[in-house]
This record gives C-alpha cells, sequence and structure tokens, in this order.
C-alpha cells in the first residue's frame, strides 16, 4: 500500500458540491484523511456529493455530509463544529465554496454585493475562525484558501468577484503570520480556468499550456499544501493555472469578454 | 489666484476627510495644482471647513458633503451632491477607511461588516455612481487607497488587511473593466504615515515612528498626497491598474530581522 501523507488527518472542505471540490475531498481521503463535504443549504448537488461520500466510504475511508448557509455566522460555526464533531477534531480546512459571476460595474446591486462578499469572504473568514478554535485543541493545524487569478490581474465585469478573491489574498498572508504561535498553516490556491463545474465551459485557447484545468490539477496542490510536506510553506499564493499568470497579455485580443465565458 | 497647474478645470471628490491626515492632504494638494474639490467628512465638519477656508482665502472654490459611507444610498447621494456641486466629476479619491486591530478569535461579525462596509462597500458604490458622471464627461481617474498591509501580515489586522488587499484586487479589474470608458484606476498604498491617531498608543512617539520605514522618517499626508496627485493627473495618462507603494521602503524590505512570534 502506498504511503498516505495524510494519513490519521480531519479536514473539512466547504463547497465540494462542484467539480474542484468533490476532487479536492476525494484527493484528501485518498491519501488517507477523514473528511467532510459541506455544500450550500440548498444542496444544488446532493446526487453528485452523496455519490462522492458513498465511494470514500466504500474504499474504506471516512466521510460526512454537511449542509449550511455560509452568509449567516451561526451556520458557519455550526458546520464547523458539526465536522469536527463528526470527524473526533480538525486538522485541515480548505475554504473552497464561492459564487463566481460575471457582471459589470453598473449592474452589481447592493444585493449582490452582500450575497458574494458574504459567501466568498465573510463566510471564509468566520469558518476559519471556528476553524482555529478546534485546531488549537489539536496542536496544529492547515488552512487552505482558494483564490483566483483575478486577484492576480483584471478580467473586466469581475469587479465583486475580484474584491473578494483580492480579500482572500491579504486574508491569507495576514492569518499566517497571526496564527504562527499557534502552529497553523494558511495558504492559498489560485485556479486558472477549471472545467469545473462537470461542464466545458471555458475553451482550450484561454490557457497558454495549451488545456484548461481539470479538478485534479487543484486538488493535488491543495492536499500537498495541507500536507506536513509543506510544512515550510506558510502564506503563499499558489497559482494552479498552466502559466496564464507568468504571460505578459502583449498580444493583440484574440477573444472578447463574451467569448471567455462562452462554452465550447 | 488664477487657476494654473496640472488641475486647472478639474473637478474632484475626495472621501474621509477629517481635520487631519491623508485625506485632507490629498484634497489641499489637488487644490493647490487648481482643481476645485469637495470634501466629504463621516463625523466633524472641522476638516472640510478648514480646507474650504483655506481654498476660497487662495481664490479657488471648494465643498463639503457629509454623510455616513457605510450606507450604500448615501454613498451614491454623496456623490451626486459633490458632482452637482462641481458641475460634473473628473476624479474621485476613496479615502475613507477605518483601522481595527483586533485578533482574529475576537473578530465578531458586527465588527467584520463595519470595516469591509467603510473599507470596501463605500469604495464600490461610491465609484459606481461616479463613474455614471464620469462617462458623461468621457472619462476620468480614481485613486483607491490601499496600504502596506496589502503587501504583507501585520498580527491582528486579519480583517484590515483582508479589505486592503481586496482595494488591490478591486483597483486592478476596474482599470481594465473602465478602459473603454477613458477612466484610469490606481491606488496608492502608505505605509506608517503619522496622524494624531498614533500619539492615542502611550507608547508611540515620532522617534519610535521613524524606524518603521527604513528610509528612517514617519511618513507624513503629504508624501502621500503628491503620489496622489500624480497618479490622479495627465501625466499619469498611461498609467493604470497600478499600486504606488509610498512607504519609505517597507514593502520592499525582508522582514529577516523582525522578532520571532512566541509559539503557544
Amino acid at each position: 500500500m502506498p504511503e498516505q501523507s495524510l494519513s490519521g488527518k480531519l479536514a473539512l472542505v466547504t463547497g465540494a458540491g462542484n467539480g474542484t471540490g468533490r476532487a479536492i475531498a476525494n484527493e484528501l481521503a485518498h491519501q488517507g484523511a477523514g473528511v467532510v463535504l459541506h455544500d450550500f443549504a440548498d444542496a444544488p448537488n446532493l446526487e453528485a456529493l452523496n455519490a462522492t461520500i458513498d465511494a470514500i466510504v466504500g474504499n474504506g475511508g471516512r466521510a460526512a455530509l454537511v449542509l449550511g448557509d455560509l452568509t449567516q455566522v451561526a451556520d458557519c460555526y455550526r458546520i464547523v463544529d458539526e465536522a469536527a464533531t463528526f470527524l473526533g477534531g480538525l486538522d485541515i480546512l480548505v475554504n473552497h465554496a464561492e459564487i463566481a459571476e460575471a457582471k459589470a460595474l453598473p449592474d452589481v446591486s447592493p444585493a449582490d454585493f452582500e450575497q458574494v462578499l458574504n459567501t466568498n469572504m465573510r463566510g471564509t473568514f468566520f469558518v476559519a475562525q471556528q476553524a482555529v478554535r478546534w485546531m488549537e485543541e489539536r496542536g496544529s493545524g492547515s488552512i487552505v484558501n482558494i483564490g483566483s487569478v483575478v486577484s492576480f490581474a483584471g478580467i473586466p465585469n469581475h469587479s465583486l468577484y475580484a474584491v473578494t478573491k483580492g480579500a482572500i489574498v491579504g486574508f491569507t498572508r495576514q492569518l499566517a503570520v497571526e496564527l504562527i504561535p499557534s502552529n497553523i498553516r494558511v495558504n492559498a490556491v489560485a485556479p486558472g480556468y477549471v472545467n469545473d463545474n462537470d461542464t466545458d465551459t471555458y475553451a482550450p485557447a484561454q490557457n497558454s499550456w495549451g488545456r484548461i484545468g481539470k479538478p485534479e490539477d487543484v486538488a493535488r496542490m491543495v492536499a500537498f499544501l495541507a500536507s506536513p510536506a509543506a510544512e515550510f510553506i506558510n502564506g503563499q499564493m499558489h497559482y494552479v493555472d498552466g502559466g496564464l499568470t507568468s504571460r505578459v497579455a502583449l498580444y493583440p485580443p484574440l477573444v472578447n469578454t463574451q467569448e471567455l465565458t462562452q462554452q465550447q | 489666484m488664477a487657476v494654473t497647474g496640472s488641475f486647472a478645470g478639474k473637478l474632484a471628490l475626495i472621501t474621509g476627510v477629517e481635520a487631519s491626515g491623508i485625506g485632507q492632504g490629498i484634497a489641499r494638494e489637488l487644490a493647490r495644482q487648481g482643481a476645485t474639490v469637495v470634501a466629504h467628512y463621516p463625523f466633524s465638519p472641522d476638516g472640510a471647513d478648514a480646507l474650504i477656508q483655506e481654498v476660497e482665502a487662495n481664490g479657488g472654490r471648494a465643498g463639503k458633503v457629509h454623510g455616513d459611507l457605510t450606507n450604500v444610498e448615501t454613498c451614491l447621494r454623496v456623490v451626486d451632491e459633490a458632482a452637482d456641486f462641481l458641475g460634473g466629476l473628473d476624479i474621485l479619491v476613496n479615502n475613507a477607511g477605518i483601522t481595527e486591530k483586533v485578533p482574529f478569535l475576537k473578530v465578531t461579525s458586527e465588527l467584520f461588516d463595519k470595516v469591509y462596509n467603510v473599507n470596501i462597500r463605500s469604495h464600490y458604490f461610491c465609484t459606481q455612481q461616479a463613474v455614471r458622471w464620469m462617462n458623461q464627461r468621457g472619462g476620468g481617474a480614481i485613486l483607491n487607497l490601499a496600504s502596506i498591509h496589502a503587501s504583507g501580515g501585520i498580527p491582528n489586522f486579519s480583517v484590515y488587511a483582508s479589505t486592503k488587499t481586496a482595494i488591490v484586487a478591486f483597483t486592478r479589474e476596474l482599470a481594465t473593466e473602465l478602459v473603454p470608458q477613458r477612466i484610469r484606476v490606481n491606488a496608492v498604498a502608505p505605509g506608517h504615515i503619522e496622524v494624531p491617531r498614533h500619539f492615542a498608543a502611550p507608547s508611540y512617539s515620532t522617534e519610535l515612528g521613524s524606524t518603521f520605514a527604513p528610509w528612517g522618517r514617519v511618513g507624513t499626508p503629504t508624501d502621500v498626497a503628491r503620489a496622489a496627485a500624480f497618479l490622479l493627473s495627465d501625466a499619469a495618462d498611461f498609467i493604470t491598474g497600478q499600486v504606488l507603494f509610498v512607504d519609505g521602503g517597507i514593502s520592499t524590505k525582508l522582514a529577516v530581522d523582525a522578532p520571532p512570534l512566541e509559539r503557544v
């Protein structure tokens, strides 16, 4: 049997319903962790989540589901408490839940702003806060936040999403420094274009590497950062983007922003 | 006074102008260089009144507008009132901001919302309304206030640091989105700028503050104001989406000689 680097570790993955969330939970479980998968209160992906959990349990792992609304701080706390109670503690938190929506600046309403900010940033903040309480009982921990290439460079019509993902960058660095005394590491993964919603949303031409990211590309990086192998890595933003952010945008516009979000 | 200088004929709104501090410094500098300015103030009108008095004594014109920017409707009203007074809008300086130093586990959702509503939401919706006015003028320039907290972590600033990094991503995103409207969007990131509230801490002195930056002195609102004026002026017509650190070298220094954070 191959070495399992997360053997005995206890993990919560928020926003585990979509392709990337499920892949993260699968990878953590594959490497030996017990996992709790969170999804939004209306459980939009309940069937796929249950199938993932059944598969993990069928392979001899531990997995469970918790639903909750990240815009409510009380629910953030409950999600973490239920997960840690099921697992018997908490070592790893993956803050993956987010709303990603393209909207031009004039069209963003205050209600849109609340919904996206409270899910992507405030939810992340207070889930992490409660998780840290559990991790301090275990004497250590690892938090992985999910950022985005949009915190590195602008993409038109993503001003609200960029606000939340930029906030994730500052939060990650900040918390990494602040939680050193608690022996908790905090990193972030910034995916580029990933076809994560079980659909082929993006075209290959949108990526320098010549293919679109897969959920497993992101999941492997998350698992590495969560593992003891990354014990000296703290406060960093790790791009999993096929080189997208390394390339300077010095070329005539090949696609307009409409085409960027069009289906193949 | 004949209206000369690089901002002759320009119409500017600066949010968060108090009796001293960065907002006051930027407003005075823009006025000194010929802009007609409106100072938004959140609490006491003393700072705005002093500014108006000085500008009028020099033969210029300046106005003030009051409002609590934690309310989105107030943001829109403040921008509209300023533009009505000015007869349009060319320049918006999103200076309003608050700092809270609280350990991560002690942050409440009320505190989180308070800081986000001023530091991010007010920037977002003041900008949204300002862009509508700038579109009528055929272009404009926006300056956001970031911070050295957007370049690295300082313990107990988890909320503040994440808002300021959100500003960085917002700046970059909006710079790309508003290219067709010929509106430039940049940010300044002040380091340790000495303002009266620093002296509320009994241990603070200018001598101590002078050790914070490699350059060996405290920053002044004028330091930030000169950088702000440059980025807002036509001299910076090819500069958009950038963050200019005005910090005496703090953000470029690696924290290798920082005292270790004690482990629990």
